[in-house]
């Protein structure tokens, strides 16, 4: 667990609030699009492969989001957060989510310590929530009360205890990780939670160019590491960036047709949504495709959110708010065929 | 990404740009819709082509190129094109979003058109992004992001139907046949509509037809204005114009006295054996030489002393001959006539001088009404002999027709008749000779032609065309109350005779009214045939078998 120095109630909250945090210098888009160029650069000297990876965690992080990522063990996940908090020198946990993990394992509690006085008093200690950084690594394993927990956390940016609220330091960007076998014995995370992560990404398996790439790394005298490119308070500002990117009406509302039609009782929804969906996508879904279209056309180097931007997003910020139904179980449909195929379905304009 | 500062642009007008896409845009749809709209008028020369396969519309073969219509269709069609090319809605935002999804701009024109609106954008981003859209832009020529495309399939398809409808134009089409004939009836229709006009024309002026009393003249005037009518709004259809004629026929007919060639050969007997008794011949010029020889017979009676033998002989045979002439007007209907006739004969007898002159009074005035009624009868036939010259004169316009459109062969040994020129009113040289028997048969001669003979019905074509035109069975009223009175001599009447009314009963050397001329007969029945389809009493789906029967039986 790691042991950050215990701020007061106070302090805490001046210090660690992100919107309130007005040390954050200004930056440029053109300062955003170089950070975003190194970050990926000394990530990628470390990771091998995983582009869409690596640049979807950078979406959510720049974005003030959290993301569950999927995969099987040994992709690199833990690696890839690592390695983030190198580049962006920000403090880094990890947390391997069990079944008898408790919430206080992860806020941290109250302990009863003795001063030099020999004064008996109620310390906080605090848990590994509090990090710029958390990989909550196979958080499915734990009981729904400490999910519950750690999803608060990653909402609110801050934890109670004892009546005590602490803001957690900023940037916050929690990675989850969730293993797609193995689901005897897990609480799968509820719908409602799902609709927490800014982006649910999936890793893929290296190709085998990617594992050759990866053990010739990983089995050498030296092993490669990545150099601090960026700070936290440049990671809000590029954040703040991110979101005062102007996107035309048209863009969102396509964005709006897009999570719209992913409801089965829309009358424009095509024929795959009416058959294999069971409830559409939230609201939370279109703010998360419009911010993270924001950064993509950022790191495209435009000022202007484009409709294939949107589409790049809805993947990622919609798979895990589609809720699909038996038939699509049953058929093998999965939510990433129904956006793809909504996104070849759905026009970017109402006008021919 | 560039230097910001970089981003000063040149010409600020994106509104400027955006026309210049939309110029180019519009021209490249306006191809676009002139290709994929290609086979409408390739469609329709072709429909064109078919619809004058189906059905006898002039100028649709070689002929089409030279149509005004056609080229009209092509100038609809462009202008069309270019109106839609025009006048489609397309704003600069459609503008800028087509140029972005065309060209990949990845939504830059319609996101600086968008942000331009917007209030609330930062002044950072705002110029940014309007430096990267005009960047982009400039960087772009709307004719090479645009070129003009070229449809291969909806052109090939376009062009394959055009190189049908060019050839079918070359092509036989069976319909110049019909067309060809329709043309040659209408002439030939057209020129008895102007003999007609010509007739009518006389007829007004008065140089014939003058005996008929006013209402008769503007009756007669009236039936042919109607037909004249009819014949020059006929499009061709032979049969529709037979058919008019007929029916003016038969109207004619209606007014036609059947015994107006009794009548005229008893009037020429009584003039001869006037002339015979009285030993002189009446004047060549005399308006009625019945009534001439009349009076010459009765001047040379006056003549004549009173106690001379001869002279009484002379009367007792005036006598005699005016009794024979009192029962042959009384055969022929006359009753006016042979009643003074009967008066003049007993006054003769009785040597009654004022009786006598009453009795001369009264048969000069049955003589004038005798030849007032056949001069009628006699204006009335020449109408009759041109509708019956006109009938004849399509019926061989149809033949040629048929037989230069290689349909039909003529039949064998039927000689090729003459013109309608040959025809005249009244004209009858090949009408048969009667051969019937009976009591008129000696008194009552055939007609040897000429103005004043009365031409069996039917027998005008024949004489004509010198073809055998059979006889057949026609419907007629054998109980009339206008038909002939049969006076059977030898019965005690106050006159000797007794009379009994027979119906139409033919006249010795007339044709038996039942049996009527074929070529005449079938004009009747296809007549009533036409006035039954007309009427809808023959099924819409045998109307066409009807027609094809009545084909079949029109006489050659």
């Amino acid at each position: 667990m790691n042991s950050n120095p215990i701020p007061t109630e106070t302090n805490v909250s001046a210090s660690m609030d992100p919107s309130r945090s007005h040390s954050s210098p200004e930056i440029t888009p053109e300062v955003f699009i170089s950070t975003v160029r190194q970050i990926e650069n000394q990530i990628g000297q470390v990771m091998v492969g995983q582009a869409e990876l690596v640049r979807q965690s950078l979406v959510t992080m720049l974005a003030g989001g959290n993301a569950l990522l999927e995969g099987v063990p040994g992709l690199g996940k833990t690696m890839l957060v690592r390695t983030i908090a190198q580049a962006v020198d920000c403090s880094f946990s990890r947390i391997q989510f069990t079944p008898d993990l408790m919430p206080s394992d992860i806020v941290g509690t109250n302990l009863i310590v003795e001063d030099e006085n020999g004064r008996r008093q109620f310390q906080f200690e605090s848990g590994p929530i509090f990090a710029n950084l958390v990989l909550a690594d196979e958080i499915n394993r734990a009981t729904p009360k400490t999910q519950s927990a750690m999803l608060e956390a990653m909402q609110e940016h801050s934890v109670t205890v004892a009546k005590a609220t602490r803001h957690l330091p900023e940037p916050f960007f929690v990675l989850a990780t969730q293993n797609p076998l193995e689901m005897e014995g897990t609480y799968p995370l509820p719908e409602a939670q799902l609709d927490r992560f800014f982006f649910k990404i999936n890793v893929p398996f290296p190709s085998v160019d990617e594992l050759v790439e990866i053990a010739n790394r990983t089995t050498a005298a030296e092993t490669p590491s990545a150099e601090k490119v960026a700070d936290g308070p440049t990671i809000l500002a590029m954040n703040a960036l991110a979101r005062a990117l102007p996107i035309a009406p048209h863009v969102t509302a396509f964005a709006a047709r897009l999570l719209k039609s992913t409801h089965p009782d829309d009358p424009q929804s095509p024929k795959i949504v009416r058959d294999f969906v069971r409830y559409g996508a939230s609201p939370r879904g279109l703010q998360a495709m419009i911010l993270a279209g924001k950064i993509f056309a950022l790191m495209d180097e435009r000022y202007n959110v484009a409709f294939e931007d949107i589409r790049q997003a809805s993947l990622p910020a919609l798979r895990h708010r589609l809720i699909l139904n038996f038939e699509a179980q049953a058929e093998g449909i999965s939510a990433d065929n129904i956006i793809q195929q909504l996104n070849e379905a759905i026009p970017p304009t109402n006008t021919p | 990404m560039n230097d910001p500062d970089s981003f000063v642009p040149r010409n600020d007008n994106l509104d400027q740009i955006l026309r210049a896409f939309r110029r180019r845009l519009r021209l490249v749809d306006g191809w676009l819709i002139a290709q994929r709209a290609l086979w409408i008028p390739a469609a329709a020369m072709l429909g064109i082509q078919m619809i004058g396969r189906l059905f006898p519309i002039g100028g649709i073969s070689t002929g089409l190129l030279r149509q005004p219509w056609f080229w009209a269709l092509f100038l609809a069609w462009g202008i069309a094109v270019m109106l839609y090319a025009l006048l489609k809605p397309l704003s600069l935002m459609q503008t800028a979003l087509r140029v972005d999804a065309s060209i990949g701009l990845k939504e830059r024109l319609s996101s600086a058109l968008a942000l331009r609106q917007m209030d609330d954008v930062p002044q950072m981003f705002r110029q940014r992004q309007r430096a990267d859209a005009l960047n982009h832009a400039r960087a772009i020529q709307p004719r090479e992001a645009f070129p003009i495309p070229w449809l291969r399939k909806p052109v090939a398809f376009a062009g394959a139907i055009f190189a049908l409808s060019i050839l079918s134009i070359w092509l036989p089409n069976p319909m110049d046949a019909i067309r060809q004939e329709r043309a040659a009836a209408k002439q030939a229709i057209l020129e008895e509509a102007q003999k007609i006009a010509a007739l009518k024309q006389q007829i007004e002026s008065g140089e014939t037809a003058e005996e008929l009393t006013p209402a008769q003249r503007e009756e007669l005037l009236r039936q042919l204005e109607a037909l004249e009518r009819a014949l020059q709004a006929n499009p061709g259809d032979l049969e529709q114009a037979l058919a008019d004629l007929n029916r003016l026929e038969q109207e004619l007919r209606q007014n036609l006295d059947p015994s107006v060639g009794a009548k005229q050969a008893y009037l020429d007997a009584l003039t001869e054996q006037l002339s015979r008794l009285s030993g002189k011949q009446p004047a060549a010029g005399s308006n009625n030489p019945a009534a001439t020889a009349l009076q010459d017979l009765l001047d040379g009676l006056d003549r004549l002393e009173a106690d001379s033998a001869s002279a009484e002989k002379q009367r007792q045979e005036a006598a005699r001959s005016l009794a024979q002439l009192a029962a042959q007007a009384s055969q022929v209907g006359d009753n006016n006539l042979s009643q003074a006739l009967s008066s003049l004969r007993q006054a003769l007898q009785d040597g009654d001088p004022q009786a006598m002159d009453a009795a001369a009074q009264a048969a000069q005035a049955a003589l004038q009404q005798l030849k007032q009624q056949l001069d009628n009868q006699q204006a009335i036939q020449g109408v009759l002999a041109q509708t019956q010259s006109s009938q004849q004169s399509l019926t061989q316009a149809g033949r040629q027709i048929a037989q230069s459109q290689g349909k039909n062969s003529p039949a064998a040994g039927q000689p090729a008749g003459p013109s309608s020129s040959g025809a005249s009113p009244g004209g009858a040289s090949g009408q048969p000779s009667g051969t019937g028997g009976g009591s008129m048969a000696n008194q009552l001669p055939p007609s040897t032609g000429g103005q004043t003979s009365v031409q069996p019905r039917g027998s005008a074509a024949a004489a004509q065309t010198g073809a055998f035109d059979p006889q057949i069975y026609a419907p007629w009223q054998r109980s009339s109350t206008s038909g002939e009175q049969l006076f059977i001599p030898g019965q005690d009447t106050n006159q000797g005779q007794t009379s009994t009314t027979e119906g139409q009963s033919p006249q010795a050397g007339l044709p038996n009214p039942a049996l009527m001329p074929y070529s005449q007969v079938f004009f009747q029945y296809l007549s009533a045939a036409n006035q039954a389809m007309q009427q809808n009493y023959i099924p819409a789906n045998l109307q066409d078998y009807v027609r094809l029967y009545f084909s079949s039986l029109e006489p050659k």
